[in-house]
């Protein structure tokens, strides 16, 4: 891509060597790519599996919480009652909010995003070699 | 499939599309390039392997989502660059005051500097190491355009996007290094 207009500096350095890479360079990047992509899947598929079961877990003490606070019977009442729900909304809606158990809620919901970004890594984390490239 | 003949970007929208050979063919035509370059950058075999193998495990793990815009070859350059400063920064195999040493403001040229070297020099048997030290005697920065366009055989707009620097800047600090290569290579003789 030199210009024509080269100078003497230009041509002593056109005659620098291009050294080429060394031998099995190429099979050791591939083969530390596919290191590191399975260490991506590994990683991602722990984190999807212990977010979920502690999603799980957390998800059974609310519904324990939302029963000892009755949350659970406004909850039952407001479907049973659906006039109720609609002439107080308000009411329902402030009574639930005070009562439910939004701590819990809270960690339930970081583990379902901490499940979802290690579902992506877990899929995504082979990329474009895959077995095939990877495997040389 | 022989996938050799395909311009970059198209190997590069194959890899995207999950097709292994493409990253294997952009790795076989990219590995002597840029090994070269950070031996000549680095001035030591081992550590340009362990440069240019970074080099090309970020591009299998940034290209899928980052590349396309027909710029892969100097977005190469630019991470080999960096994976060698980190190199030069972890292993000390440089000083800092010589890492972070800046250009002059206005190089001072004198008119001899700019002429011609005796035709001897291109007899020299010892010619790449000359060319070895020369470069290893240039400021970092130098030494970065100077191997950008002499090893990668990359336009100025090429090694200016690489390097965050204008285009002319470019061109500025690789003529400043011609210089001081020259002065290098008189004193060699």
């Amino acid at each position: 891509m030199l210009s024509d207009d080269r100078d003497d500096i230009d041509i002593l350095f056109a005659r620098m060597e291009r050294v080429p890479a060394p031998p099995g360079f190429g099979a050791r990047v591939l083969a530390a790519v596919e290191s590191r992509t399975r260490a991506r899947r590994r990683l991602g598929i722990t984190a999807l599996a212990a977010s979920l079961l502690v999603a799980t877990v957390l998800s059974f003490f609310i519904g324990q919480e939302l029963q000892t606070t009755d949350a659970l019977e406004i909850l039952a009442g407001a479907l049973d009652d659906v006039a109720l729900l609609s002439t107080e909304p308000s009411d329902v809606a402030l009574a639930f909010i005070e009562l439910a158990p939004w701590p819990l809620a809270s960690l339930v919901g970081v583990c379902l995003a901490v499940a979802a970004g290690a579902s992506r890594l877990a899929l995504t984390s082979f990329g474009g070699l895959g077995p095939h490239g990877a495997g040389h | 499939m022989d996938l050799g003949g395909l311009p970059d970007d198209e190997l590069a929208a194959r890899f995207r599309d999950g097709d292994a050979a493409a990253f294997e063919a952009l790795l076989g035509r990219y590995s002597g390039p840029i090994y070269s370059f950070a031996l000549r950058f680095l001035g030591n075999s081992a550590d340009a392997d362990d440069a240019a193998q970074q080099t090309f495990i970020q591009a299998f793990e940034f290209l899928p989502a980052s590349r396309g815009d027909g710029s892969l070859r100097p977005w190469l350059f630019q991470v080999a660059r960096n994976k060698c400063i980190d190199l030069i920064r972890k292993r000390r195999t440089l000083p800092i005051s010589s890492i972070e040493r800046q250009e002059p403001e206005s190089a001072q040229i004198d008119p001899e500097d700019m002429a011609p070297l005796p035709a001897e020099l291109y007899e020299r048997a010892e010619l790449q190491q000359m060319l070895q030290d020369a470069i290893a005697s240039l400021p970092l920065r130098s030494r970065e355009v100077v191997l950008m366009r002499y090893v990668g055989d990359l336009t100025f707009g090429e090694i200016g996007r690489s390097l965050g620097m204008p285009e002319n800047t470019a061109k500025t600090l690789f003529q400043r290094a011609k210089v001081q290569l020259r002065v290098q290579l008189r004193k060699r003789l």
